[in-house]
């Protein structure tokens, strides 16, 4: 347990000197960035403060240090394009992302334990979800977004599909999403059930007088629960991800799109925090799956921590 | 089982064939402009009819769908052979350098892919050069992993370690039974590595980050077509019809082949203890 403590605390820091690394192989051409390459409004004193502002007469250890420091301390910079804070901006993008990613993990979790269970009872059922969600999977899910966007919201014409900052807004994003993931996660879910209902103690289960669905339930579905938990945990994280694209589809003012319009305007130090918020968050959300796992189940505990 | 994989690739081979079948009988129309015939509905001088600049939108997504499978087809290789070469080393030497080397596969792993290469472009600029170097830069840290475990699974069997007593050397233990026993593992993850490659081409392309708009690439096309979404639906049909037939053949081969993997490793385990078959009956794996 303390091990791997120690091992996600290596990573974080590994995961700093990345993005600080990435950072800082990009050509620093920020005197660029603000007075234009043709037009050469800036005298060299400009130049030179401007530097001086970025830390760039420093070496690279010294900026380094200095990065380092500042964003432990919760400074994270101000952003290039708006020169304000990036942890205000940052607050307030971050909440629409938060809702939909939370609220579809939640639902496609319980969508998914519906599906695993009826594909596991009958093999009718099973093929049917088999086949939509591999048509589902088969298409990105920014694509799935335009597609809803021509036929199927000129259907529902209450549902808005500009943003507005009404709960409205949330529906439409959270089911797509939901159903999308709950495709992957109860694809592997059933797959892990399947294998538990071959094994012996859950014949031995059957054996003792329980109805199938009864021993499913009680003996096969409670031991999925730890493989249930590590899988959501890996699609949350591809869901952020995949929010990137949305979001700027859709213009919902979240990190995803705060993210793209900070590439398109090379805004470095927003992208320097964002790469190291992604990575530190990524690194709890996996380290919060691995000790839940550790409380559910403490026999695989050698397995995770080795 | 063996019959299902089997028809599964040959559809997909007939597909590809097709494709590069096309893309040479037509010429790559991508920088010519028509301005008589644009934004033709479908016809038949024009199958899929015209784009914005009144080009044959059947050549484009032809050409679209062959440059966006071959670069696909590149990253994932490149993927697949840096995080083969790391993954066998690292796990067969084991020891400190293993484990430095995973907590670098970590913290790597813990950033999106998707979101290094977009900030990376975004950044260095888009290009095809840029695109395939980005995309591979981590996108080989999963595979490492799994092969990784893989060949500590293996290097603990008992005929490795008979091998050993044998005064066999490593480098005949490692590249004459480890390295064959995972090309089954690799065979697998190639698809699903493959397919994840073309998601995030498309996407990045659709984004704008990636190589240059002229080029027909399918992300490139579905984005040019977005514009016009609404009034001409189909030219937003024709490219997603094209993604969807391959990745929905791959990713039924993919399940196909994890299956024969199971069912092969799961005849060992339990064929030797109890006669499974009534379960089997009910509840059998298709």
């Amino acid at each position: 347990m303390i091990k791997r403590f120690i091992f996600s605390v290596v990573s974080l820091f590994i995961v700093l000197i990345i993005s600080f690394l990435l950072n800082e192989s990009s050509p620093k051409d920020y005197s660029v960035f603000f007075g234009g390459t043709n037009l050469n409004i800036l005298t060299k004193e400009a130049v030179i403060n401007i530097d001086k502002r970025y830390n760039l007469d420093k070496d690279i250890y010294q900026r380094f240090s200095i990065w380092f420091m500042n964003f432990i301390s919760g400074n994270f910079g101000k952003s290039m394009v708006t020169n304000r804070e990036i942890k205000i901006e940052f607050t307030v993008r971050f909440f629409p992302t938060f809702i939909i990613a939370v609220f579809s993990i939640f639902l496609s979790i319980i969508i998914s334990i519906f599906l695993s269970i009826l594909s596991v009872i009958s093999k009718k059922i099973d093929f049917i979800i088999r086949v939509f969600s591999n048509i589902l999977i088969s298409i990105p899910i920014f694509i799935i977004f335009l597609l809803i966007l021509i036929f199927v919201s000129p259907l529902i014409p209450s549902l808005p599909i500009i943003w507005d900052d009404n709960f409205k807004n949330y529906i439409l994003p959270i089911s797509i999403m939901s159903i999308y993931n709950a495709t992957f996660i109860s694809r592997i879910l059933r797959n892990k059930l399947l294998e538990v209902i071959h094994k012996e103690y859950f014949v031995a289960a059957l054996s003792r007088g329980n109805s199938f669905f009864q021993a499913l339930i009680k003996h096969a579905f409670i031991n999925c629960i730890t493989t249930l938990i590590s899988i959501s945990g890996i699609r949350f994280i591809g869901l952020l991800s995949g929010l990137i694209i949305i979001e700027s589809i859709f213009s919902i003012p979240g990190i995803g799109s705060y993210i793209y319009e900070a590439i398109l305007n090379r805004d470095l130090p927003v992208i320097q925090f964002y790469i190291a918020f992604i990575g530190i968050f990524v690194i709890i959300i996996h380290l919060l799956v691995d000790v839940v796992i550790y409380f559910l189940n403490p026999k695989n505990s050698e397995e995770i921590f080795s | 089982m063996k019959k299902q994989i089997n028809i599964y690739t040959f559809l997909l081979i007939t597909c590809i064939i097709i494709i590069f079948l096309f893309t040479i009988i037509f010429e790559d129309n991508a920088y010519i402009y028509q301005p008589d015939n644009i934004l033709q509905g479908p016809s038949n001088q024009h199958i899929f009819g015209t784009d914005n600049m009144g080009r044959d939108f059947f050549i484009r997504v032809m050409h679209g769908s062959k440059n966006t499978l071959l670069l696909a087809l590149i990253v994932t290789s490149i993927n697949i052979f840096i995080g083969f070469l790391f993954g066998t080393f690292s796990g067969y030497i084991g020891g400190l350098l293993d484990s430095i080397f995973m907590r670098i596969v970590d913290a790597f792993l813990s950033i999106p892919n998707f979101l290094i290469a977009i900030s990376l472009l975004g950044v260095f600029g888009g290009g095809l050069f840029n695109l395939i170097l980005f995309l591979s830069l981590t996108g080989w840290c999963n595979l490492a992993r799994i092969v990784r475990n893989e060949v500590i699974v293996i290097k603990n069997e008992d005929y490795i370690l008979a091998n050993k007593v044998f005064g066999y050397s490593s480098f005949r233990n490692l590249f004459y039974h480890i390295i064959p026993s995972i090309f089954s593992v690799l065979s697998f993850y190639f698809i699903s590595l493959f397919i994840g490659e073309i998601y995030s081409i498309v996407s990045i392309n659709f984004l704008g980050l990636g190589i240059s708009a002229e080029i027909p690439e399918l992300g490139n096309i579905i984005s040019d077509s977005k514009l016009f979404l609404l009034s001409k639906p189909y030219l937003l049909l024709f490219p997603v019809i094209i993604i969807f037939i391959f990745s929905f053949l791959l990713h039924i081969l993919s399940d196909e082949l994890r299956d024969y993997f199971d069912r092969k490793k799961s005849l060992i385990n339990y064929s030797k203890f109890i006669d499974f078959s009534f379960i089997n009956n009910n509840f059998e794996n298709e």
